[in-house]
């Protein structure tokens, strides 16, 4: 997973996180933003920044936003998803509060090595579709990981691993892989789709238009006024607003 | 069968998505053999053909496009209601081959009605050069229904397709269509509930069609199964129960369930009956053509762009034979006040019936080029395009970017724009882009604009009416904004829409188009304004012996309370008679301008008189005034009908009473403080 990483300290790793989270949001990343969503001082993040650029992580002219190189965009979207998997982990699984989790995570992101890392998500998943309130049997999740399939004696077993397996846990269903919303995507981005949130005949509308689970989106592009956006879904285009794709949880495609 | 019988030896239903071509392949079916009105209760157009193939009399439906069989929008209601309700001897699904995936979503819903069927693949030839390859046989033999391949702009299969509906409407031995398969819980849940509440198979439709809506939570079709049910309202609790168990056990909502279901089934479907052949990365001609319509930066301006050739056209092209057709009416009154000896009779002819409904066939021609471009806008889907570049600045306004589609209908006539507004899903935004349609200046009022522009700033004709439709925008922004601040909540409805690939409109559907829309504005000429011309005319010849139009007349003596209404305006009796009369069709404005200022001279026309009676800045305030003050009786209307409510109707009339004063006030007033007079 995050194998080929160059060798960053905890903090510029923050950085970068911050800097794409920032660019995902506000579509720039300032060094004053960026001072301000890390509660540090401007001259830090000029010097984390140099720092970064010398590794050929981002690009960046005095007074412009921050540009992630296209290695610094992997490795910050590796880094942010091994935080969701975490954070995911936490809340899901040991049933932390989403704000504790949050920032366990921080700290935990950057000490885990990858494979545990890759366990900790298989482990995630095996407990949303094997395991119940009541019961999990480590047996069971030790097949899972010799066989990459179900054992049989799972109460909820979708034939094709797919399906409503997000009841135990009764929130918010979330992918412990790298979860966005569809509204934070850009033009060009491919994702699938994870599940569509909130209720009422908004869902509904965009479900019976073929936004269901497992269906992939591209991103052509937004409206000239930045909002709404035109995605392509099933073969044709359908054009909704920001805020009607924000309730559309999406896994991104490379 | 129950249900009202309409008639006809078959009865054939065309359904399908908005944008699949149902309707060409409606018109190649029927050609002339149609007939447009309302579906009861609403205004939804209802398209009706008849035909006769085979010995057989068919008589074909064309239903709303539809996304899906729920409730949410009237289009979708009215499509269910009939399938629903009437006995339908064969649906004709008629399917995009180009976007089989959500068009098929419907399919789905369709077959599980339990009505014999015929899937339409149309446009298959678009779909082929796209390098989709359908196998038609297996697509037939896993949908259960007979699958015939059209290409209906050039009517290529529809002789097959009509052939097979009648085949299978005929077929004692067919089996149903076969339905998608739920998963096992829901299939389970369908039986038991079958069994539990004793339903059998008389009726419209079948009873799992029923069972499934009702399992999606569907309030009519959970009535309509506590109808059919032996046990009555104690189905309603037994289908509860199952709905609890079922979202118990998926965890979600069912509607949900199923949907997702839904589209497995069509996945399934199209991995074993479609090959595509094409490389997937080759970019289609509508993402050429988007790139550039819907450039960040082109975008806007090439919408204003087009907006503008639009007007230049209706404006010089439409003009050219308006000229003729004007000439030829002026040497008609001529010929006829020389012909004819002098009296009631000639007056009434020359001074009622030519002057009026002659001056308003004159702009015949611009209603003809301003619906073939709206023809064109809106078959070519570029309509849909203006809503998605538009949506942010009516989002900003209050409105809609649906809203979008009906207002700049609203530019054709104010009122099919106002039954346009059905797309719009809630009730609020309905209401508010209703208020704000008539500000959208309909072509009716363009004869008032091209007479004056046209009499008074010849060499400026075009500009000046362009800023005065952008007047009515402005206006209709600042009053959404109004509006939506105070009389309505900030609700936000959803934009979901589609966004279709371009094609080219078919000819016959644009003249189809044309035509009927054209028809609609001479039955007005010849009903409306004819009555209107007369009525006019007896005002102002009554009582006889005065000087027609004179200050004696009728009309006359209801100018001396228009005077003083109309003189901080710096409009004089005349222009307010006009513009009262202007209440029953705007197209009326110019025909009693023509009879009180024409009528002293019948050798030349209005547009030469004008300049006598109007300064520009005159001009200016009476075209603002036309542009701002409520619509004719047909948009009030439809504003009652379709918000069916007296209350709206009312405050739609004054507020744009009241607002036109005030804006031509201003209009006065800016001019007279740049020193025009």
């Amino acid at each position: 997973m995050a194998a080929q990483e160059p060798n960053l300290t905890r903090s510029l790793e923050d950085y970068l996180e911050a800097i794409y989270t920032l660019k995902l949001r506000n579509r720039e990343a300032r060094i004053k933003d960026i001072a301000k969503a890390m509660k540090v001082t401007m001259p830090s993040v000029s010097e984390a920044v140099v720092s970064l650029a010398s590794r050929g992580l981002v690009a960046h002219r005095p007074y412009e936003s921050v540009e992630l190189t296209d290695r610094g965009l992997e490795l910050a979207r590796q880094i942010t998803h091994r935080h969701s998997a975490v954070k995911d982990f936490l809340t899901n699984v040991l049933g932390l509060p989403e704000d504790r989790a949050d920032a366990e995570a921080c700290g935990i992101e950057h000490a885990i090595d990858p494979d545990t890392l890759d366990r900790l998500i298989k482990f995630s998943d095996f407990a949303r579709a094997c395991g119940s309130e009541k019961s999990l049997r480590l047996d069971h999740f030790q097949h899972y990981m010799r066989h990459g399939s179900y054992p049989e004696q799972c109460p909820v077993h979708p034939p094709d691993g797919r399906g409503h397996v997000h009841r135990h846990f009764g929130g918010r269903p979330r992918s412990a892989i790298s979860s966005f919303k569809l509204s934070e995507l850009r033009p060009g981005d491919r994702a699938r789709i994870a599940f569509v949130s909130g209720g009422g005949p908004i869902r509904r509308r965009l479900m019976e238009m073929g936004l269901t689970s497992d269906a992939v989106v591209e991103v052509v592009r937004a409206a000239p006024l930045g909002d709404p956006i035109e995605i392509k879904v099933r073969g044709y285009c359908l054009s909704l607003r920001k805020n009607e794709a924000e309730r559309v949880e999406v896994e991104v495609i490379d | 069968m129950t249900g009202p019988d309409i008639g006809g030896d078959l009865v054939v239903a065309l359904a399908g998505n908005p944008n699949s071509g149902k309707t060409t392949v409606f018109n190649e079916m029927t050609g002339a053999r149609r007939h447009v009105g309302n579906w009861p209760g609403v205004t939804v157009e209802r398209h009706e053909g008849w035909l006769r193939k085979d010995g057989v009399n068919l008589r074909i439906i064309d239903l709303p496009g539809i996304y899906s069989l729920s409730t949410r929008s009237q289009e979708e209601t009215i499509a269910r209601n009939f399938l629903t309700s009437v006995p339908v001897d064969v649906i004709v699904n008629v399917v995009d081959a180009g976007n089989l995936e959500r068009n098929l979503y419907l399919t789905t819903q369709l077959l599980e009605l339990g009505i014999p069927t015929v899937v339409a693949l149309n446009m298959v030839d678009v779909a082929q050069s796209a390098g989709v390859k359908i196998d038609v046989g297996k697509f037939s033999e896993l949908l259960g229904v007979p699958v015939v391949p059209t290409v209906g702009h050039r009517g290529e299969g529809i002789d097959e397709l009509l052939t097979a509906a009648i085949a299978r409407a005929r077929c004692e031995t067919c089996e149903p269509p076969r339905s998608a398969r739920h998963s096992p819980e829901i299939e389970m849940e369908i039986e038991r509930l079958r069994q539990a509440l004793f339903l059998n198979d008389e009726g419209p439709v079948s009873p799992r069609w029923l069972l499934v809506k009702s399992l999606e939570g569907d309030g009519a079709a959970i009535a309509q199964l506590v109808e059919r049910s032996p046990l009555g309202e104690a189905a309603r609790l037994q289908v509860d129960i199952s709905r609890h168990h079922l979202e118990q056990h998926f965890g979600d909502d069912l509607a949900a369930v199923i949907t997702d279901g839904r589209y497995g089934f069509i996945g399934g479907l199209i991995r074993e009956a479609v090959v595509r052949t094409g490389d997937v990365g080759r970019v289609s001609l509508t993402e050429k053509i988007d790139a550039v319509l819907l450039n960040r930066v082109l975008g806007i301006p090439i919408l204003l762009a087009l907006m503008w050739i639009t007007f230049k056209l209706t404006f010089d092209l439409g003009g050219v034979f308006g000229g003729y057709i004007d000439r030829g009416f002026v040497w008609l009154g001529s010929w006829l006040a020389a012909a004819l000896p002098p009296g009631v009779v000639s007056s009434l002819l020359v001074n009622g019936v030519i002057a009026g409904v002659g001056g308003v066939l004159v702009f015949l021609p611009n209603i003809v080029v301003i619906f073939i471009i709206i023809s064109f806008l809106e078959g070519s889907g570029y309509m849909a395009r203006a809503a998605f570049l538009m949506d942010k600045f009516m989002h900003i306004v209050g409105l809609h970017g649906k809203s979008c589609i009906p207002m700049l209908m609203g530019f054709g006539c104010n009122v099919p724009a106002i039954m346009a507004t059905r797309t719009l899903e809630t009730r609020e935004d309905r209401l508010l882009t209703m208020l704000i349609i008539p500000f959208m200046s309909c072509s009716a009022r363009l004869p008032i604009y091209i007479l004056f522009a046209g009499a008074l700033f010849p060499n400026h004709a075009a500009l000046v009416i362009f800023c005065i439709y952008a007047l009515g925008i402005v206006l209709g922004a600042v009053s959404g904004k109004l509006l939506k601040r105070t009389l309505f909540g900030e609700s936000v409805s959803p934009f979901v829409m589609e966004l279709p690939p371009y094609r080219w409109p078919t000819i016959k559907g644009t003249f189809i188009y044309v035509w009927e829309r054209s028809y609609l504005f001479l039955s007005k000429a010849g009903t409306v304004v004819l009555a209107a011309s007369v009525g006019i005319w007896l005002l102002g010849a009554l009582p006889w012996g005065a000087k027609f139009g004179g200050e004696e007349s009728l009309v006359g003596k209801m100018g001396w309370i228009a005077g003083p209404v109309m003189r901080p305006l710096g409009l004089d009796w005349r222009a307010g008679i006009a513009l009262f009369f202007g209440f029953g069709a705007k197209e009326i404005v110019v025909s009693t301008l023509g009879v009180l200022y024409g009528s002293q001279d019948n050798s030349v026309s209005l547009q030469e008189v004008l300049p006598l009676y109007f300064t520009p800045l005159a001009a200016l305030t009476f075209m603002a005034f036309s542009l701002v003050y409520t619509p004719c009786v047909a948009t009030v209307a439809a504003i009652r009908r379709e918000a069916n409510s007296n209350k709206w109707m009312l405050f739609s009339v004054a507020y744009s009473m009241a607002l036109a004063y005030i804006v031509a006030l201003c209009v006065r007033g800016i001019g007279l403080a740049f020193g025009l007079r």
